[in-house]
């Protein structure tokens, strides 16, 4: 359904992927996961047409979408959770969800998505009228997420969803990517420093170091690779450090 | 009994301090641009009241729709010729930038205005022009109540556009975050150019009341020191703030004259705000309300 196909992309001079390539099939989870730096977010903001690479190309249902604007891609049906949620912060819950549902056809189906949305976070209904800068910041990460679904799309990305969130959080939010995915068939990229848990999720999983996909699996057999517990999971050395 | 006759004129010019200073606000709060050259589209659209009175004998009043059409288009012009290439640039950038523009624009402005329609002063003189109503002894200015009317009509279509419409919410969203914007599907650059737009044509009101008042090329620069005060003393980027802000600055204005006389007037403002600058630079109200 998504196919990243060799991009190489910049910040100014400095490149910062080297031909990444990556697919999502319909209704997959797919996890990328890597070190603090390592591309994983640019990977995502190349998607959303945030950042254009400047080589290779990216293909939605088979739709060229790397030189278009980013509202012409959500659109197309992807939709983004930005890194540190971006919800706009003086604006209550239910106008934060508005705002998810600004495109035309969201907007035709505004009331039933927002029942929708209400059901999968029961908490954001009874924050309703409260500016969004005042939720708990898992209640804030759970609008991030409502709000894109909103926009009904058809590929969700997630960016870093579990940073600054307690373990408990952090599970819950999980448990509840899934029942979307598993409901409602979207397809989901998700974006985690968080390994054992992207992997235990996704069912495909890419790794990047230093912007380059140095290893793709299924995300089962990953969790078991040699490699992956040396470097992200710190599991057979015992030296402590974290990830 | 005088000081509230006093008080009665503060409001009144209040009233249209608040409808000069709302554009400026809605720029800076929604784009970060501060079009400093506000005055000078104020004025360009009292010349545009004055010549429907003198062609065609349009009252001021009536022409406020013409006016607003008339302001919209040319905000979008000029959004699109030069202000639309500062948007790649951070807010900070886009605020030094839009400084320097509009100073460009208000050189150009006053002199085409100066070589079109002379430098002398005009005003649009009605047959209710100077006509009061008289109310146990205060007199109440046709004229004037119609600016209180009018500004709080205007007050009132803006919050409910913004509030109620949802276009109105995109451009709020913009205005809080315009990345996340964009990755809801919002046209980021098309709220931009209608947002610069709307900040021009909210000013067609004040310039009916202008057109009233006194118009020159070279007054634009006093409405734009009103605009630029008021957005202070309200909070930058709260718009909710500015009319308040605006019968605060009319009342002080008018309690110096009824104290201390008129030629200290404009002295009177400007101490204010110097004050606030120094001692509440985050302006007298709290917040972005509105935004």
């Amino acid at each position: 359904m998504l196919s990243v196909d060799h991009i190489d992309a910049y910040y100014g001079d400095l490149q910062v992927l080297w031909g990444v390539s990556l697919a999502v099939k319909e209704r997959e989870v797919v996890s990328l996961v890597g070190a603090n730096g390592a591309g994983k977010s640019t990977v995502l903001k190349a998607i959303s047409g945030m950042l254009k690479p400047r080589k290779g190309k990216i293909e939605f249902q088979n739709v060229r979408l790397d030189r278009e604007r980013p509202y012409k891609i959500v659109e197309m049906g992807i939709c983004m959770v930005p890194e540190g949620k971006r919800l706009f912060p003086d604006m209550s819950v239910l106008e934060n969800l508005e705002i998810g549902a600004y495109l035309s056809q969201a907007r035709r189906v505004k009331e039933k998505s927002l029942e929708w949305v209400y059901e999968i976070f029961p908490r954001l209904k009874e924050r309703t009228g409260q500016p969004a800068r005042t939720l708990s910041g898992g209640e804030q990460q759970m609008l991030a997420i409502g709000r894109a679904l909103m926009s009904l799309p058809k590929i969700l990305l997630l960016d870093e969803i579990t940073l600054g969130l307690s373990p408990l959080v952090v599970e819950n939010i999980f448990e509840v990517i899934k029942q979307i995915n598993e409901s409602s068939g979207i397809a989901i990229l998700l974006v985690e420093q968080n390994v054992v848990l992207a992997l235990e999720l996704a069912e495909t999983g890419y790794i990047i170091e230093n912007g380059r996909i140095v290893g793709q699996d299924n995300a089962k057999a990953l969790l078991e690779d040699e490699r992956v517990k040396d470097a992200y999971l710190g599991l057979p050395s015992g030296s402590g450090e974290a990830p | 009994m005088e000081i509230m006759q006093f008080a009665t004129y503060g409001l009144i010019n209040g009233a249209l301090y608040g409808m000069v200073a709302l554009g400026l606000s809605l720029a800076y709060g929604i784009m970060g641009y501060l079009n400093v050259a506000q005055g000078h589209f104020i004025i360009l659209g009292s010349y545009g009241t004055y010549w429907l009175f003198r062609l065609w004998g349009f009252d001021p009043f009536i022409s406020i729709p013409i006016l607003m059409v008339a302001l919209f288009v040319l905000g979008a012009i000029l959004y699109v010729a030069v202000y639309s290439w500062l948007l790649k640039f951070p807010v900070i950038d886009r605020l030094k930038s839009s400084l320097l523009i509009s100073f460009g624009l208000m050189l150009v402005f006053e002199n085409i205005a100066i070589l079109l329609w002379t430098a002398d002063e005009r005003a649009v003189t009605t047959s209710y022009s100077g006509k009061v109503i008289d109310l146990y002894g205060l007199r109440l200015p046709y004229i004037g109540l119609g600016t209180i009317v009018l500004a709080i009509i205007v007050v009132i279509a803006l919050h409910l556009f913004l509030n109620k419409t949802y276009f109105g919410k995109a451009i709020r969203a913009t205005a809080q975050d315009w990345e996340a914007s964009q990755l809801m599907g919002i046209n980021v650059a098309r709220t931009y150019l209608v947002s610069f737009a709307l900040s021009i044509l909210i000013a067609a009101p004040a310039a009916s009341v202008i057109s009233m008042r006194v118009i020159s090329p070279g007054i634009g620069v006093e409405w734009s020191n009103y605009g630029l005060v008021l957005v202070i003393l309200a909070g930058v980027g709260n718009i909710n703030a500015i009319l308040p802000a605006g019968f605060f600055l009319g009342l002080i204005e008018a309690m110096s004259v009824y104290l201390v006389g008129a030629p200290y007037m404009g002295m009177a403002g400007l101490v204010v705000f110097v004050l606030v600058l120094l001692f509440r630079p985050q302006g007298l109200f709290r917040g972005r309300a509105g935004l």
